[in-house]
């Protein structure tokens, strides 16, 4: 009996459910009335005003569109604006509450006839397409809806990443608008991520760009775009200027061309910049922008914008502390020239420093310096800008943190606040459930996403909006500091989002037959970014979990969530992407008929997992084995892990031969990318398969250094410099290698392992293998002596335990252990703990050990906490300029030191 | 009440032998005889020493310290050695010797620093177009690390023992790079040869040396036995393009009882020439890897053992006259299969004859 009650309250709910329309993002009240009536044919009646006649536009299979209605004694849909002569009668006749919120709207829908009226233009709009998807098999439940947003500003989508992508290929106006169209039904209402200023666009172009943002300003869309302070970049500046002779702070990468001049002595050169970039904006025609001037970024709370670097000029006008005053002369002429040019802009800045998560710090920590350049900047920079609705642009910090910061920049300053630049290793990911988090009843806050979800992942973007759309949504929650973005969690949970948000998406977005298939692939946390990177993936999980504000003494806040323990790379979590790479295969297959409905985009989109899916099973399966077979080759049971490998083979093959069967079969079918990855490519994998087989087979015995010493350095942003440096010795032969199997470590007499992300398993297996059997030595660069960007720990920690910390340098000055002081290449260093066999050869000129060596097993290992790069004009810039200074002298006399042959310079 | 008469005593005897101290600091001038006798001498580091003409400098019965200094001569001198030290203890270490070379300074030592009955360190030096140190009766005294590029003679070790000769370089030679005469119970060990003429020279009675671990790149002749003694021992020596012999014995007093084991020659014309072995003499070549040679193993009289050893791509394994008595057992003629020979790595690969073949069930060539 008990069963049967509970199976019966089942069908219930379930047909409660079914009755229900698929609403996306979830309305705030949804009244149902019993009955449901059909709109096929019926005809669409709107108020003779654009958002309306867009909002009629949007509803499908219906009869007329009819601008102008007088009476409703018709059965049919009448839209209307609150405050409008129809809109009034709308509400009088249908009894309607429109609730008074801005982009708020009603909806009635009973007896054959359907109210839809806004409180304002576009929450009239937003009332059409909700009701769009109310009416998806042009049948209605009666209901009544009322609905607003608790935030409005939501987005955002990536224009040139995310938009363009969905257009690859064509790039023509139709897709960008149905791109628009898309985000407009699921209440995004930011565009991010334009073309620069300094880019050069054709007429063409600027036409076609124009024509979107007009038709996205329809949409209720705000442009967003991020002038900045500088005075010029790389495509204005003075002849012959560079950021080397630049007098004043400068900033940039060459490689990328880019490059920021700055000064804040020059008042007329900033209105002038201003001048140009408003001009430039005009060019677009667009109103409704929205403005995050970017101050020069860098220099922490020691030296916020690099102002010690400042010019002379600068310093006789604005003392040491007075930072405060040049922000506030800068951003105000900046604010003034877009104000005057674009009256109805949203204009802030993210003033530096931009994370208000700062004030973790507790108070006893915060020195007189701190308060300079964070507490007492923010304070003034607030108090100094009388404009109020001039924002300030945060990364988003905990609600305690959040108390206090409005305590110093007041309670009425604008907020936009954006996720934290999350890198997302998934195709969908759940972090912007804290969309919500910091929602300020009477301000009009705005909620800025700018992770690389924003660069075209749809599901995860139209998750944003539900969640800055109502901040209780279901799954909602609020962010209380530590990990952002967790990786481990956030691509397979929480469950309320995974079964009922993410369902409701994938109906509306991919439609009523695909949209089971998609959410199981969806939730399935199929990871591509880690599989063709696991190394790269792990190290920002990890720099993302750890929170070195953390002080349990202080804030609860982050005492809950904290720092958490890095995560450890392992075959388990490789595994678990070969189940879902499994999982995700079969459900794109069955997927396949049900694809007639979907749009041109939506296609390609689908396409394109569709085609990437199997290639990701593929390498994921690979990689798992290939770290099986690790594992016990560190164990010694090379056999054991040649067998594996054998195994290993027949699987790849298969799984490459599916992938490249199933990529034959669609390549007459458009994708948004044309790419695979490189990882993906059957070449790459077979080549680690190899390095693995051999890495099985290899002797290692300690070596004898042959007429040429052997140096094999990774290939990293330093191997460039420190290849020519020794390539300057005549019995040196040096090789830039792309991996540190065993078997390739074992070509070298020593190798270089330079800063940078490596697979942790080859990482802590192969290299102690290499130096402790097989006699090499190895220097190990940077962060991965230990440094928390790679791995705390180090694989020997009898001669280097880690390294604690990363410590400006701009001096430039490293110490040699008799005291004398040699110029060091780059701005900062990375402070080591040496072990119990550790000697210290070099250390920073106050004594804190930079450089330490020591035998191990039959090699011998030098850690080198200063990064092979140069920093160009003493700014973290960096130049792959041959090695000079200290830092020639340490590799020269670290690969001395391991082979006990001194190295002979070329003779001219 | 002993002890203060032996704290007095000891203290008395330093006070009587402790010289004065000279230091030379900056840049000096040598262009004529300079003698620093019962003092000590101190140059400091970053000071430069020029010799001009026929300057030279003598210290005797004192201590010689130089670190981090510069040495140089505008000239060869002629008949003499530019430095002459005797009596007391040397130190020199981190120094650069610049064109400092002497033509013909003593019929048996080679040179243009002579360092009589002494004791200390020379290390760490780099020695260019000089001749270089000969060690006169003086017993342990280590030189290491040290650089000799583009010079004549290298170390030579004359009536002296029990030194250690580790770690040094040689490179492009026209002499030979270590030399020693007479010398006793020596240890020559893992230098490297590049380009030199002769790169160990065992000479005149020389005995029971170890000479281990070297390298020997090109170059004419790898090392000589030339009226040597007894005892002696080569072993894990690599030799490769070699234009003459990896080994060479000969002269009057025949090439005495010595083991040649686990050595590699790669690439050079003659592993072996072993002409005349003394009656009583054993010679005992073991367990080492020949490869792409035109002769392995040349004798003309006496008794040569060996065994073990793997020779491949030898045009002649051997090439013995009929009064050589040749006992070849267990030679291996299969390819060693290095990891990487064409690159300088001559280590066994896994499945590699050279392992667990040699003599006791250890591995022929330079790797146990």
């Amino acid at each position: 009996m008990k069963h049967f009650l509970l199976l019966f309250l089942a069908a219930l709910c379930c047909h409660c459910i079914q009755a229900r329309p698929v609403l996306q993002p979830e309305v705030k009240e949804y009244h149902p009335i019993q009955g449901a009536f059909s709109i096929a044919g019926m005809p669409v009646f709107y108020q003779d005003q654009r958002q309306c006649e867009i909002g009629a536009g949007e509803i499908p299979g219906t009869g007329k569109k009819i601008k102008g209605f007088s009476d409703t004694s018709l059965k049919g849909i009448y839209i209307a604006v609150a405050s409008s002569p129809e809109g009034k009668m709308l509400i009088k006749e249908f009894s309607l509450d429109v609730p008074a919120k801005k982009q708020g709207y009603t909806i009635k829908a009973a007896g054959s006839k359907v109210a839809i009226v806004g409180f304002d233009n576009i929450g009239t709009l937003y009332g059409a397409v909700t009701f769009r998807q109310m009416a998806t098999d042009q049948t209605v439940e009666s209901a009544i809806v009322r609905d607003y947003p608790d935030l409005l500003f939501r987005g955002a989508m990536s224009y040139s990443r995310g938009m363009a992508r969905w257009n690859y290929g064509e790039r023509d106006l139709a897709g960008f608008k149905a791109a628009v169209d898309e985000l407009l039904r699921h209440k995004i209402n930011i565009i991010s991520d334009f073309k620069r200023s300094s880019q050069i666009l054709s007429d063409a172009e600027i036409k076609q760009i124009s024509e979107i943002c007009r038709y996205a300003e329809e949409r209720g869309f705000w442009i967003c775009m991020w002038p900045s302070t500088q005075l010029y970049n790389q495509a204005d500046k003075p002849a012959g200027t560079t950021l080397k002779n630049w007098h004043c702070v400068a900033d940039g990468r060459p490689s990328r061309r880019v490059e920021s001049y700055y000064c804040w002595s020059d008042d007329a050169a900033t209105a002038t910049q201003a001048e140009k970039t408003a001009a430039y904006l005009k060019k677009f025609g667009v109103s409704k922008l929205l403005l995050i001037i970017h101050p020069v970024d860098g220099g922490s709370e020691k030296d916020p914008e690099h102002w010690s670097r400042r010019c002379k000029k600068c310093r006789r006008k604005y003392k040491d502390p007075e930072r405060w005053k040049a922000g506030i002369v800068q951003f105000n002429i900046q604010n003034d020239t877009f104000r005057k040019h674009f009256p109805e802009a949203v204009i802030g800045s993210c003033i530096y420093p931009y994370h208000a998560d700062m004030l973790a710090v507790p108070e006893s920590r915060r020195d007189a310096v701190f308060k300079q350049n964070v507490t007492e900047y923010w304070k003034n920079i607030s108090d100094g800008i009388a404009d109020k609705n001039f924002f300030f642009n945060i990364w988003m910090p905990g609600r305690s943190i959040m108390k206090e910061y409005r305590e110093i920049i007041g309670k009425e300053r604008k907020l936009n606040y954006t996720d934290h630049y999350c890198l997302t290793a998934g195709i969908f990911a759940t972090y912007h459930r804290y969309a919500g988090s910091l929602y300020d009843e009477n301000i009009d806050n705005i909620f800025l996403s700018v992770a690389q979800d924003t660069f075209g992942q749809w599901e995860s973007i139209f998750l944003a909006g539900e969640h800055a759309w109502d901040r209780n949504a279901p799954g909602s929650e609020i962010y209380i500091g530590g990990a952002f973005y967790d990786g481990l969690k956030d691509h397979t949970g929480p469950a309320v989002i995974m079964e009922k948000t993410l369902p409701r998406i994938c109906y509306t977005f991919w439609g009523k037959e695909l949209a089971p298939y998609m959410t199981r692939v969806m939730a399935s946390g199929i990871m591509p970014r880690y599989i063709e990177n696991p190394a790269s993936a792990v190290a920002y999980w990890n720099k993302v979990r750890r929170d070195p504000m953390y002080d349990p003494n202080v804030k609860k806040d982050t005492l809950v969530q904290g720092s958490l323990p890095p995560v450890e790379d392992s075959p388990e979590l490789m595994y678990r992407q070969v189940t879902a790479g499994q999982l995700v295969c079969e459900q794109l297959a069955l997927a396949r008929k049900h694809l007639d409905k979907l749009t041109p985009y939506q296609r390609k989109y689908f396409i394109n997992f569709a085609r990437l899916a199997p290639f990701w099973l593929a390498a994921a399966r690979t990689q798992y084995n290939i770290r099986i077979a690790g594992e016990l080759i560190a164990a010694g049971k090379n056999e054991a892990a040649l067998k594996i490998l054998e195994n290993a083979q027949r699987e790849l093959d298969a799984d490459f031969d599916r992938a490249e069967k199933n990529l034959e079969s669609l390549r007459h079918e458009k994708g948004t990318s044309s790419r695979l990855g490189w990882s993906l490519d059957r070449k790459v994998m077979q080549k680690q398969l190899d390095d693995a087989k051999a890495s099985a087979r290899v002797l290692l015995q300690p070596r004898r250094i042959g007429r040429f010493i052997k140096v094999g350095i990774t290939r990293g942003d330093s191997a460039e410099g420190i290849k020519k440096f020794l390539d300057n010795f005549a019995n040196v032969r040096t090789t830039v290698i792309d991996n540190i199997s065993l078997v390739e470590l074992d070509k070298y007499d020593c190798v270089i392992i330079t800063a940078g992300n490596y697979k942790k398993a080859e990482f802590f297996q192969n290299i102690p293998a290499y130096v402790r059997k097989g006699g090499g030595g190895v220097i190990l660069e940077g962060t991965v002596c230990g440094h928390e960007r790679f791995d705390t720990k180090t694989p020997f920690p009898e001669i280097v335990k880690t390294s604690p910390a990363r410590v400006d340098n701009f001096r430039r000055e490293l110490k040699k252990i008799d005291g004398t002081l040699v110029k060091s290449m780059y701005v900062d260093y990375f402070e080591l703990v040496p072990g119990k066999a550790g000697e210290v050869t070099v250390t920073a000129p106050d004594g804190k050990p930079v450089v330490v060596r020591g035998r191990a097993g039959a090699g011998k290992v030098v850690f080198c906490g200063t990064v092979n790069l140069e920093g160009v004009n003493n700014t973290f810039v960096t130049a792959k300029t041959e090695l000079f200074g200290i830092n020639a002298q340490i590799v020269q006399e670290a690969i001395e030191y391991f082979t006990n042959v001194r190295l002979r310079k070329k003779t001219k | 009440m002993k002890k203060p008469l032996l704290f007095s005593s000891i203290f008395c005897v330093f006070a009587v032998f402790a010289n004065p101290q000279t230091i030379w600091e900056g840049e000096k001038i040598i262009d004529k005889e300079v003698i620093v006798a019962k003092q000590d001498l101190l140059i400091k580091p970053g000071s430069k020493i020029t010799f001009k003409g026929k300057g030279i400098l003598i210290v005797q019965q004192g201590n010689f310290t130089a670190d981090g200094a510069e040495f140089a001569a505008e000239n060869p001198v002629e008949n003499q050695f530019r430095i002459r030290f005797s009596n007391g203890r040397i130190e020199v270490k981190n120094c650069q010797f610049n064109n400092m070379a002497a033509k013909n300074p003593a019929r048996f030592l080679h040179g243009f620093i002579r360092i009589q009955y002494a004791k200390g360190v020379i290390s760490g030096n780099t020695f260019t177009k000089s001749s270089g140190i000969a060690l006169l009766n003086s017993n342990a005294l280590p030189v290491e690390n040290n650089q000799f590029t583009d010079g004549t003679d290298g170390i030579c070790l004359f009536n002296s023992g029990e030194h250690r000769v580790v770690n040094n370089s040689f490179f492009n030679m026209s002499g030979s790079c270590i030399q020693l005469n007479g010398s006793a119970s020596s240890q020559i060990a893992n230098n490297r040869f590049e380009n030199c003429a002769l790169a160990v020279l065992l000479y005149n009675k020389t005995r029971n040396t170890q000479v281990t671990g070297n390298s020997v790149f090109g170059g004419k002749t790898g090392f000589k036995l030339w009226h040597s003694g007894n005892g002696n021992l080569f072993s894990a020596n690599l030799f490769e393009n070699i234009q003459g012999a990896a080994f060479e014995a000969g002269g009057r007093n025949f090439s005495g009882s010595t083991i040649y084991a686990n050595n590699c020659i790669y690439n050079c014309r003659y592993a072996f020439i072993i002409p005349k072995t003394a009656p009583d003499a054993a010679v005992i070549i073991r367990d080492n890897a020949v490869c792409k040679a035109r002769v392995g193993i040349s004798g003309n009289t006496g008794k040569i053992i060996a065994e073990n050893n793997l020779l491949w791509k030898v045009k002649h394994p051997s090439s013995v006259k009929p009064d050589c008595q040749l006992e070849m057992k267990n030679t291996i003629n299969a390819d060693p299969l290095f990891k990487d020979a064409a690159n300088g790595d001559y280590r066994p690969a896994d499945n590699s004859p050279l392992l667990k073949s040699g003599s006791s069930g250890g591995n022929i060539g330079l790797f146990q």
